[in-house]
Formats: C-alpha cells, sequence, structure tokens
C-alpha cells in the first residue's frame, strides 16, 4: 500500500511540482494550500510525511509545524520544510519548531525523493 | 525609462517637479505600478498552475508507459525462449528414439527370414520320408499279396501305412508352400522397412531442421524486442531526467511571485509614505526594512550590489541583473 505525503504550500504550482515527484515515486499525495487548511488534513488519516512551505497566509509553516505537533497522531510524524528561506535563524526555528530537515527551492526532485525515502514513516 | 532616469541625474531636460507635483505623480504612478506587478503575479500564477497541472498528467502518463514491466516482459520472454528450446529439443530426443525402437522391431522381423531355409529343408525332409515310406508301403502290398489269405493283416497294414506316407507328402508340400509365402512376406516386409528407415531418417533431419529455423527466427525476433525494449528504457531514463529538469524549471513562478509580492507591498508602503513624507525615516531604515522582507539569497545578492553601487547611480539594468535562476540553492538540504 502506497505511503501517504501532505504537502503544505500556498503555491499551487508548486504544489503541483511536489506532487508530480512523489507520485512519479510511487507516494500518495494529500494537498494543503496553507497551515490552516493543512491542519484540518489531519483528521485522523495516516500520514507518512509531511512537505511544508514557511512564507503561507493565514497560518504559516513554523506556526502549523508546531501546532501538528501537538497533536497526538502525527507527533512523531516527520515534517520537511521546503522554502526559499534560507536564513540560519529561519532554520533554528523549524528544528525548534521539530522539523527533520530544512530544504530550500528550488529542489532537485531526486535530492526531495532521498530526503523523503529517508525520513518516512515505515 | 532607462534614458529619463539617466537624463534625470545628469539634470539634461529635467521637469521641474514641484513637491506637491511630485507627490501627486507618486501617488498616482505607485498604485499603478502595485497594480501592474500584481496583474502580472496572477498571470504568471495562472498559466504556470495550468502548464503545471498538464505537465503531471503528461508525466504521469509517461511514467506509466515506462514503468519496469518492460524488463520483466524482456525476462519472461527470455525464459520462454529458453523453455521453448529445451521442450523442442525433447520433442526431437523422443521422435529420435520412436524411430529406433520401430528400426529394432524391423530387424527382429527382418531375422525371421533366416529361418525359413530350415523350414524348407525340414519339408524336403518330410517330403522325402514320405515318398520312401509309400514305396515301402507298396513292397509289403505286394508281399502281403503274394503270401495269399496269411498276408491279409499285413496287406491292410501296408494300406495304412500308404495312406499315412500319403499324408506326409501333401503337408510336406504344405509346409513348403507355406514357408515360401511367409519368406516372400517377410522379404516384402524388410523392403518396406527399409523405405520406412529412410522417409524416418529424411523426417527427423526436417524435423530438426523446421525446429532450429523456428526456434532461430523466434530468437531473433526475442533480440530485437529486447533490444527495442531496452532502448526505449534507455530513452525513460533520459525521459525521467528531462522530467525532473522541468520539474525544477517550474519553481520559478514561487520565487518571481515572492520578488513581485515583496516589490509590490514596499511600493505600496511608499505610496502611503508620500502622504506623509516626514514619517519615512531614513533611506537606510528603509532599505534596512525592505532587506528584512526578503526570503531567497538572490533577493539578498541584488539588494547588496545595489547598495554597494552607492546612491549616486541610480540607473537601471544589467548591473542590476539578478543571479541565475538555477543558482546554488538547489544545494542546500539540511536534517536536523
Amino acid at each position: 500500500m502506497a505511503k501517504t505525503i501532505l504537502i503544505v504550500d500556498d503555491s499551487s504550482s508548486l504544489r503541483s511540482v511536489v506532487g508530480t515527484a512523489l507520485k512519479g515515486a510511487g507516494y500518495d499525495v494529500i494537498e494543503a494550500e496553507d497551515g490552516r487548511d493543512a491542519l484540518s488534513k489531519l483528521n485522523g488519516q495516516k500520514i507518512h510525511l509531511i512537505i511544508s512551505d514557511v512564507n503561507m497566509p493565514n497560518m504559516n509553516g513554523i506556526e502549523f509545524l508546531k501546532a501538528s505537533k501537538q497533536i497526538p497522531a502525527y507527533k512523531f510524524t516527520p515534517v520537511i520544510m521546503l522554502t526559499t528561506e534560507s536564513a540560519e535563524e529561519k532554520k533554528m526555528q523549524g528544528q525548534a519548531g521539530g522539523a527533520k530537515a530544512w530544504m530550500v527551492k528550488p529542489f532537485q526532485p531526486p535530492q526531495l525523493l532521498n530526503a523523503v525515502s529517508k525520513l518516512v514513516l515505515p | 525609462m532607462q534614458n529619463h532616469y539617466d537624463h534625470t541625474a545628469h539634470g539634461n531636460h529635467m521637469p521641474e517637479f514641484r513637491n506637491e507635483e511630485f507627490q501627486q505623480l507618486c501617488q498616482s504612478v505607485l498604485p499603478l505600478w502595485a497594480d501592474q506587478i500584481l496583474a502580472a503575479k496572477a498571470l504568471t500564477s495562472s498559466s504556470i498552475d495550468e502548464l503545471s497541472a498538464k505537465f503531471a498528467g503528461l508525466s504521469q502518463s509517461v511514467r506509466a508507459v515506462t514503468s519496469d514491466e518492460g524488463a520483466q516482459s524482456n525476462q519472461q520472454l527470455l525464459e520462454l525462449l529458453n523453455l521453448s528450446q529445451e521442450q523442442l529439443a525433447t520433442v526431437i530426443v523422443l521422435l529420435k528414439n520412436s524411430i529406433d525402437e520401430k528400426q529394432t522391431l524391423l530387424q527382429a522381423v527382418s531375422t525371421l527370414s533366416s529361418y525359413t531355409k530350415e523350414l524348407l529343408d525340414m519339408a524336403d525332409i518330410v517330403t522325402r520320408i514320405a515318398k520312401e515310406t509309400g514305396m515301402v508301403a507298396v513292397n509289403a502290398a505286394i508281399e502281403a499279396a503274394r503270401v495269399g489269405e496269411r498276408g491279409r493283416g499285413f496287406a491292410v497294414v501296408a494300406d495304412a501305412v500308404k495312406r499315412l506316407s500319403s499324408d506326409a507328402g501333401r503337408t510336406g508340400s504344405h509346409i513348403s508352400d507355406t514357408v515360401n509365402r511367409v519368406s516372400l512376406a517377410i522379404k516384402n516386409v524388410s523392403e518396406v522397412s527399409k523405405e520406412f528407415e529412410k522417409k524416418d531418417a529424411q523426417t527427423l533431419v526436417e524435423a530438426e531442421q523446421i525446429v532450429n529455423t523456428v526456434l532461430d527466427k523466434f530468437g531473433h525476433t526475442a533480440n530485437e524486442v529486447i533490444q527495442a525494449s531496452q532502448h526505449m528504457m534507455n530513452e525513460s531514463q533520459h525521459v525521467a531526467q528531462e522530467i525532473d529538469q522541468v520539474l525544477y524549471s517550474l519553481q520559478f513562478q514561487d520565487r518571481v511571485s515572492q520578488m513581485l509580492t515583496h516589490v509590490q507591498q514596499d511600493i505600496e508602503k511608499l505610496n502611503q509614505k508620500v502622504d506623509d513624507p516626514s514619517g519615512i525615516g531614513s533611506v537606510d531604515e528603509w532599505l534596512r526594512e525592505l532587506k528584512s522582507t526578503y526570503t531567497m539569497r538572490e533577493q539578498t545578492q541584488i539588494h547588496d550590489k545595489r547598495s554597494s553601487a552607492g546612491s549616486s547611480k541610480k540607473t537601471f539594468g544589467a548591473k542590476a541583473a539578478p543571479p541565475p535562476a538555477t543558482s546554488n540553492d538547489a544545494d542546500d538540504i539540511t536534517f536536523f
């Protein structure tokens, strides 16, 4: 059975690009357009990994990261932050929030898939 | 635009704006710039969204066609070819064994002809003994007649011996006829078996040739299929690499959108300050604040390059050109 990955990004083209790379590698994909939308998708369904942008309207990626860790069912779901932000200060915020990796856009699909395969839940 | 500002910078043909007019100009132009940027961003976004969605579908179709099933089919084809070779070779061996067994049977039948002479000799002996016994019987009858009444009993015996010798003679002739017919039949079977032997040998050679020809053609076709499949697999790998590159390139819209958003927000901020220039603060403060909104290295690099050029060189163009879109950011991944 395919593993499910939640993609959180306010750019639909980015969601489409990430989704294409993941589906090509055999993953199922759920999309959310910001942190608030993503929280509504954490409704008990099994999610093996989350890939989230940082700068988004309504609820940004760091806020969503922290909120997701408060939900027992998703406390240990690994999160990759995928963002244009490359400042160390921002990365430290992600690490403090419980992210497992920080990846700077634009990404090369094989590199993203490599990170996903390392972190995705069994 | 560049010439206009260049002329302005050098004081040639410079329109004499008063503060009030400059304020009005800014109030008119800055919202227009912001709107134009917003429209450009929306246009780019919708087009790229559509393009991304179409490409996603295309990519899935390509990946479905170039899946690992091709390699599995090749393996199955090779296995089928090997199995066919083994089974057809077994059929040839069985055919050969069958022909050999038939030859053994026919040779056994042929050896029967060696007994016919023996049988004929035995039949001649029987015939000869019958003739001699008949002669003895005739002599005995003559001698019995000469004795008269006293030889009557002996005459009866002589007559019986004569009948028996006649019967034995006919049986000897019958055995000879039968042996001759059997001998002729065996001879015919032997001749027919030699014809069969030739035909069987020829059939075996032809069967082997047909099997080898079929296997050769099958193998040749299988090789062509495998080569074509291998070529397709190589092409699919190339396509996969191209897909990755397109996925990388399609991300430009997100980056462009963010850059335009920051510029748009700064123009709107400037527009708000036009009414009240006293609260605008220093240029350095403005620039620092602007820089703090950046999320990408390119933005910071452009900003720093422009700032280091100095305030006296407010030209537009190549000096402020952004770094290539495929800059080093792609190498950045940090695991915590």
